[in-house]
């Protein structure tokens, strides 16, 4: 790891977003521009600001998580609505401002997907998440990896294998794969094995 | 790499199975396949389908609404009193009716999203409480709408379900010899009556459908069922849309009042406990997740239209009425396990 790396660690390690803010604002006054600032200050504004209510604390990379999801799951009557809200979420994801800034944009970029996940996953072990049958049964700590796992396979891999937007998303599916994968070494079978199934399907 | 893809979702599976259904029973009795027998599942079946529209919502959240069987019968109950005995005009009685049931949605989705309680417990407590209310407004007495055939004319909105068409029309002659090649029709009718209804669960169903895939609160009602506390962290204000899911639910339930006391000369006290279950059934049978996060209008429609045809289809088998409940809970039992053993085969 680079020593600029290391010197944006605190900001991705912090999730919430005024505090990154603090951060994000405290290291671009203090250390040398590695190229990628300007495309920090980007992705901040596109993860955090809601356009039509300034006011308003939002994560839209967050939501894109779910949305690619939902993404994934329409049917064939709505592809083309598939691949147009795809390529939205690529602009919210700036993937393609990110090729301007180089490598040091592109690892901006991963860093800031892998925070995304982070924070996504931690809303996976939350007592609400999908409780079985109509919220009476609570799941348990193995069912709720494996729901994240799922989650993980078609917000990243399953939505851009199957709109044909692999490439594009290259990114994006690392940071999930990567940050799936750190957490828990058996998150990594988990995730194969799905796979392996959904190929078969 | 994807080596074979499934041609069938499950909604095509549904409606193969909605057409395998209807002509297994019509090759075992055919006046199963007569235009007035069609004419009849099709009347009963509007206010089922509605009921699925709407309890798809807050299934779609992971919940659920207990409340919309007797909810719709209390909402009948009461704007059928309104008419008989308050002289209050039939169009803003049905007005009442429905807002009654949005009401009661507003009332459920408060309880669930705001206050915290669980689904299942606070719409079973105001599917209690739409039941008494349900007697308290018509004082435990049947309550008739209007008949269609009411001296007043206070019956017109019977039309809004069935219409009838008599041979001065062109389109009559059309109906009678398109329609009747497919569900035989007695020859000598003079008229016929065409279920206008169903047009209107087609374009009910369109519309919904958009809302559900095209609209913001259509998504962020998915996103809900998908991860809640993803969805709450984004900056979208959950409790507003998890309450509308509610809301959506309740006016659906208004509008089934409707086309139940159009389909029935008496709105009882005190019944529609399990007609929420048909629906409910419809919807999972039609591919709704009854762990959220994913499920089609179009789908429950179609899974309503199996409950339906099982249901009036068994007399035809020669199975009495006994049976509809037996093979509704089964049908619900079946759904809801598929469900649990398709999450299941797909998380191994």
């Amino acid at each position: 790891m680079t020593e600029q790396n290391i010197r944006w660690n605190e900001y991705y390690r912090e999730s919430q977003p005024a505090a990154r803010k603090r951060v994000l604002e405290r290291l671009l006054g203090e250390g040398p521009d590695d190229g990628a600032d300007a495309f920090r200050k980007l992705l901040y504004k596109s993860r955090y600001t809601d356009e039509k209510d300034p006011g308003n604390e939002v994560d839209l990379f967050l939501y894109e998580c779910v949305n690619l999801i939902q993404i994934f799951h329409m049917g064939r009557l709505f592809r083309k609505r598939a691949q147009k809200e795809l390529a939205m979420t690529g602009q919210r994801f700036c993937l393609e401002a990110a090729e301007q800034y180089g490598p040091v944009g592109e690892e901006a970029l991963y860093r800031e997907l892998r925070n995304t996940v982070k924070r996504y996953f931690r809303t996976c072990t939350s007592s609400g998440y999908r409780r079985g049958t109509f919220g009476l049964v609570g799941s348990s700590a193995e069912e709720k990896k494996r729901q994240m796992v799922k989650d993980a396979w078609e917000m990243s891999t399953g939505v851009t294998r199957k709109y044909g937007r692999e490439d594009a998303f290259r990114v994006w599916n690392r940071a999930v794969r990567e940050e799936l994968f750190s957490g828990d070494p058996e998150a990594e079978q988990l995730f194969r094995d799905y796979e392996a199934k959904q190929a078969d399907h | 790499m994807t080596k074979k893809k499934s041609v069938f979702s499950q909604e095509l599976i549904i409606a193969i199975l909605v057409i395998a259904i209807y002509l297994f029973i019509r090759w075992r009795n055919a006046s199963f396949g007569n235009y007035n027998t069609l004419l009849n599942i099709l009347d009963i079946s509007y206010y089922y389908v509605l009921m699925g529209i709407g309890v798809t919502f807050p299934l779609i959240t992971g919940g659920v609404d207990l409340s919309i069987g007797t909810g719709m019968i209390c909402y009948a109950l009461a704007g059928g009193y309104l008419i008989r005995f308050s002289g209050v005009p039939v169009w803003a009685a049905m007005l009442i009716t429905v807002l009654f049931g949005v009401a009661i949605g507003a009332v459920n989705g408060t309880l669930i999203s705001i206050m915290g309680l669980p689904p299942f417990l606070a719409t079973l407590c105001t599917c209690m409480i739409t039941r008494g209310l349900g007697s308290v407004c018509s004082g435990s007495f049947a309550i008739p709408w209007p008949t269609d055939t009411d001296p007043t004319g206070n019956g017109w909105f019977h039309s809004i379900f069935k219409t009838t068409i008599n041979n001065d029309s062109g389109l009559y002659g059309a109906l009678k010899g398109s329609v009747g090649a497919l569900f035989p029709m007695d020859k000598r009718l003079t008229f016929i009556k065409a279920p206008l209804g169903f047009v209107w669960i087609i374009l009910l169903l369109l519309l919904m459908q958009f809302i559900l895939s095209h609209t913001k609160f259509g998504r962020y009602t998915i996103a809900i069922g998908s991860n809640k506390e993803a969805t709450m962290l984004s900056g979208v204000n959950v409790k507003f849309y998890h309450v509308m899911a509610y809301v959506v639910c309740g006016l659906f339930a208004g509008l089934a009042a409707i086309a139940y006391a159009a389909y029935t000369p008496t709105v009882q006290p005190g019944t529609g406990a399990g007609m929420e279950l048909d629906a409910i059934g419809g919807a999972i049978v039609g591919g709704v997740s009854t762990t959220g996060g994913y499920g089609t209008i179009y789908g429950t429609v179609l899974g309503v239209y199996v409950i339906m045809l099982l249901k009036n289809g068994l007399p035809f088998m020669g199975l009495n009425a006994n049976w509809q409940q037996v093979i509704t809970g089964t049908v619900l039992i079946v759904a809801v396990l598929i469900d649990i053993i398709k999450r299941r085969a797909m998380k191994k």
